[in-house]
């Protein structure tokens, strides 16, 4: 399943979970550690980052790692480019209808 | 971090033609994107419709903040799969008087881009940023 990695960031413990991420990878033990809820309700977070491209889980030994994945953050970021570029392309549609 | 987009234009046409453009359905139907409900009256609510695309239905949802016409409007506008709410604001100025100076802002993503594009720098991508960028730009 791939889902919106817009949708993704807009929960606060997603995106504390990503800020942790930026600085190392970590295990999933290690991560559910730092927050106060429970082990599963932080591995179906996980599961939402993972499913939007966001972060990668791998299995090492008896752990399961969480590393941040470079495409999905880059697709979010692309973004505000991108709108600078729309509203250039709007701005040039706007100056063909003044001078209809 | 918040970041900011802000492109000024000049355009060979007095403000009050350049505000008429901004500022009636019509108009914004046809250079913008379609809308059937956009008024100029503070609190109202209107959207603007486009083709959709990934997990963008297609419509961008508005309130007007604040205008003054014929020199400023402020908007809200959010996409329907975006966290919240962005911040659009119009300022014209004349430049003597048959030209305009239009400046567009569109401003807000403290939350959604700006807070990322700060995780992202933390993270050290500003080399895939740069090549990423580069390529975007000669495209």
């Amino acid at each position: 399943m791939r889902r919106d990695p817009w949708q993704a960031i807009a929960d606060p413990t997603r995106r504390k979970i990503i800020e942790i991420l930026t600085d190392q990878s970590m295990t999933i033990s290690d991560i559910a550690n730092r927050f106060d809820i429970s082990r599963p309700a932080i591995s179906k977070q996980l599961k939402i980052l993972d499913e939007s491209n966001l972060i990668n889980i791998t299995q090492e030994g008896r752990e399961r790692t969480c590393s941040l994945t470079p495409e999905g953050l880059q697709e979010v970021h692309d973004w505000v480019l991108q709108y600078e570029s729309f509203w250039m392309k709007k701005l040039d549609r706007l100056d063909d209808y003044l001078s209809k | 971090m918040s970041h900011q987009i802000e492109i000024k234009r000049k355009f060979k046409y007095p403000v009050h033609q350049v505000w008429g453009a901004l500022s009636s359905k019509e108009a914004l139907s046809d250079w913008l994107m379609e809308t059937s409900d956009f008024a100029l009256s503070e609190g109202h609510q209107f959207q603007f419709r486009t083709k959709p695309r990934g997990g963008f239905d297609g419509v961008v949802h508005c309130e007007m903040l604040e205008f003054k016409e014929p020199e400023s409007m402020k908007f809200t506008w959010k996409a329907s799969n975006w966290p919240q709410p962005t911040t659009v604001v119009w300022s014209l100025s004349s430049i003597g008087e048959s030209e305009t100076l239009l400046t567009l802002s569109h401003n807000g993503f403290v939350g959604i881009n700006g807070w990322f594009t700060k995780k992202m720098l933390g993270f050290g991508w500003k080399n895939l940023l740069g090549k990423k960028l580069e390529n975007y730009l000669s495209a």
